[in-house]
């Protein structure tokens, strides 16, 4: 399938058609941007909420807490507690992670990497961010109902979250919010998937696209085949809620044939494990993109990691009964899950290999876009590894359900994939806005944060070891665990380390936008098709098509004679 | 370089074409996963059932489900037709049909209404209405595109947009068809 060359058309003129209602996917990959960042505080201020209410229970937050619990004195009461840990939730995974990951870097990214001039379905783009803009308002509009937002955890499991467990309003906002956003993220992955499928510039096989677009394509797949499959949950959970049916309520609760709660916790994690990936495999992209990059040679192994990638994208479908090994489910069941959980460590492990292959004997520059996605190998090791007693049937029934799991998917989820969305953003800065971010306070920032979130996300696997049950509003009410109020004020202070750190970042971001001083066009010396071309990107990025003749990652090739790395449209330089 | 730009902007016209099919393909994909998922908890409830329908339900008349079936097969042979014969009395068959296959999910609700089977009386009724509704929202936008292609017949200025119509109109109306066909196995007859 030979690539097309879009028409040019001509530059949008008035204010609304030139930031509000786009077509340019560099715009509207922006415009997720500030959308993510903006719900990243939100949730960011949840969590620290929900920190406080753990380390002192029964003291006023400083500053918010009496601007929001004026009722309790500042003091976080149960019910906001919480609502508090499942919007927390809903917003990081559905309003931060996803917009940027995926609707930020997919938009802005995809075209400009793989040379073409926009998406192929530009009216599609813009539609699916305004619907995403939609979703989010019916999410935050559950906020100011009068029995609050939704409050049945981010899995929202039935009964929890059927009308005898949370009666308001807010849980059938919830519902729909969700409902709707995957009506936006499947409009973004019919995109996704069709741009990179047919506007590969000439000359660009599937394995001369850069790592990135390998991750959002295949984060895009997911996307397409299991969104619908929570939309369906969230239909029939809108339909036990509004029109009083009983397919989450079982027992007396139901009449005339009982429903069932676990059929939800069954559709909720068929799409919520692939969606771990989904969340993970556009920053695992990026990462082995930059890792290579600022390592100036190739990415080992780089066609292997990409089908390390398809291989995780196929096994992650088959995986999901290990979210419900307390479930009662019959043996033989939960062996095979985990059987087939534990396959995934071995694309997985040479996924790792690959990175540190790639970092073996190379000139590395210590920039912080590299020391954000070197924090990535550390946080998702980790994360991964512990994954691994979460896998087991014997060690995940004493640690289901407690601080432990918490610790490890934030590692997974929350660690690094900000990481890596922070990677990105000081990487692709430049590109995007025409600017380069301050490196010493890109650093500072790194290093700020990732003290933090290992203090935290650690201190969390402690506490799970310990004992400490997740989603509990005063642990401490049990004897047993007050052993473990000095570690649950550790994670405090560390969140708070953490949270003060991401000023730093906002404060600079903000800065260097402002401030506007205009950067070389390649300033990370890379030779990718996004930099090929001016910065910021020009108005439909490319003027002539690019050709592609070689692969992304051609650095420190010996037979270059006058700098490390060649373009992507440059002949091979043999020696 | 005029006749080189005639070539490239016919390679674009296919490159539409086939890009446009892609993505019809990618967004039915989506559209079985969601019915796929309600499918299955569907059979989840049949086979944990003791007894089906649970006790004190019986099975509903087949009548108008059957109407149904009848009608929206009629009305996916008109469509292919139309797609062969570019008649536009084809399409406008294929349409009725349409219109008739959904008032003859009225008179199936309607029916069931009259039988006593409401939306909130037990997991048969509701499983019923759930599916039906899911697919007759999906067929109203169906029935609102076949609209928009009669439109277009009448004022074909750019083919190849057409054509992109045509084509990813008639899979979505034959994927429903398909739907609707696995719904009348499962939900009426066996
Ligand atoms: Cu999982």
């Amino acid at each position: 399938m030979a690539s097309f060359e879009q028409h040019i058309h001509d530059k949008p003129t008035t204010f609304i058609s030139k930031y509000i209602f786009s077509f340019d996917h560099k715009v509207i990959g922006k415009q997720y941007l500030w959308y993510g960042i903006f719900f990243l505080l939100v949730g960011g201020l949840m969590a620290l909420l929900i920190r406080w209410t753990l380390a002192f229970p029964g003291h006023a937050m400083p500053i918010v807490g009496h601007l929001l619990f004026p009722a309790t004195n500042g003091v976080v009461p149960p019910d906001s507690y919480a609502m508090l840990f499942t919007m927390h939730g809903t917003i990081m995974i559905f309003f931060a992670i996803t917009p940027i990951l995926i609707g930020a870097f997919g938009n802005f990214c995809i075209p400009l990497m793989i040379g073409a001039r926009d998406m192929v379905f530009p009216s599609l783009n813009m539609m699916s961010f305004w619907v995403a803009v939609v979703s989010g308002l019916l999410l935050l509009a559950g906020l100011i109902t009068p029995l609050g937002a939704a409050a049945g955890g981010w899995t929202s499991y039935p009964t929890l979250s059927t009308l005898l467990g949370s009666p308001g309003v807010g849980q059938t906002l919830w519902t729909m919010s969700i409902f709707v956003l995957g009506i936006s993220s499947l409009m973004g992955a019919v995109n996704y998937i069709t741009t990179i499928i047919v506007l590969r510039a000439p000359g660009m096989g599937y394995f001369d696209m850069p790592l990135t677009i390998w991750g959002v394509w295949m984060t895009s797949i997911l996307n397409a085949i299991f969104i619908p499959v929570l939309g369906a949950g969230c239909l029939l959970l809108i339909f036990d809620r509004v029109f009083g049916t009983t397919f989450f309520l079982a027992g007396a609760t139901a009449t005339q044939g009982g429903g069932d709660p676990l059929l939800f916790q069954h559709v909720f994690w068929i799409f919520g494990h692939p969606e771990v990936y989904i969340l993970i495999l556009p920053g695992w992209g990026i990462v082995s993109d930059l890792l290579s990059f600022f390592a100036r040679k190739p990415a080992f192994g780089a066609k292997a990691t990409a089908m390390c990638m398809v291989s995780i994208t196929v096994l992650s479908t088959v995986v999901y009964g290990h979210h419900m090994f307390t479930t009662q489910m019959s043996p033989l069941l939960t062996q095979t899950f985990m059987t087939l959980t534990m396959t995934i460590s071995i694309p997985s492990a040479i996924f790792f290999v690959n990175w540190l292959g790639t970092l073996w004997k190379g000139s590395i520059r210590f920039t912080s876009p590299m020391l954000f996605s070197i924090g990535v190998i550390f946080v998702f090791g980790l994360g991964g590894l512990t994954g691994l007693y979460l896998a087991t049937v014997t060690t995940d029934l004493y640690l289901h359900d407690t601080y432990f799991v918490v610790g490890h998917f934030h590692y997974t989820m929350a660690a690094s994939v900000l990481l890596a969305g922070f990677a990105g953003i000081y990487f692709w800065m430049p590109k995007m806005f025409g600017v380069l971010m301050n490196e010493f306070w890109g650093k500072v920032h790194f290093w700020l944060s990732f003290l933090g979130l290992n203090g935290v996300f650690m201190g969390m696997m402690l506490a799970g070891y310990g004992g400490m049950h997740r989603r509990l509003y005063d642990p401490f009410v049990y004897e047993f665990l007050q052993k473990l109020i000095p570690v649950n004020t550790f994670i405090t202070y560390s969140s708070l380390l953490m949270g003060g750190a991401q000023v730093i970042f906002v404060i600079n971001f903000i800065y260097s936008i402002v401030k506007n001083k205009k950067v070389e066009d390649n300033p990370w010396e890379v030779g990718t098709l996004e930099w090929t071309i001016p910065s910021p990107a020009p108005h439909y990025n490319f003027k002539e098509i690019p050709v592609v003749k070689c692969g992304p990652h051609e650095l420190g090739n010996p037979a270059l004679k006058d700098r490390d790395f060649q373009y992507q449209t440059e002949e091979l330089v043999r020696g | 370089m005029v006749p080189e730009m005639a070539g490239e902007i016919l390679v674009e016209k296919e490159a539409r074409v086939h890009a446009s099919g892609l993505a019809m393909t990618i967004v039915l994909i989506s559209f079985s996963m969601l019915f796929a998922t309600m499918f299955m908890g569907y059979f989840l409830f049949r086979v944990n059932a003791p007894v089906w329908p649970p006790l004190g339900m019986e099975k509903i008349n087949v009548f108008w489900p059957t109407i149904s079936t009848v009608t929206i097969l009629i009305s996916s042979l008109f469509y292919i037709l139309f797609e062969k014969k570019r008649t536009l009395g084809h399409l406008y068959i294929c349409s009725a049909f349409g219109v008739i296959f959904m008032i003859s999910q009225l008179n199936l609700w309607g029916f069931l209404k009259t039988e006593g089977y409401y939306l909130s009386t037990g997991i048969y009724a509701s499983l019923i209405y759930s599916f039906t509704w899911t697919h007759a929202a999906h067929i109203i936008l169906a029935l609102v595109l076949l609209g928009y292609v009669i439109f277009k017949v009448n004022r074909p200025h750019d083919k190849v947009r057409f054509e992109i119509i045509i084509n990813s109109v008639g899979k979505f109306w034959h994927f429903l068809g398909l739907v609707w066909i696995l719904m009348y196995l499962t939900l009426f007859i066996f």
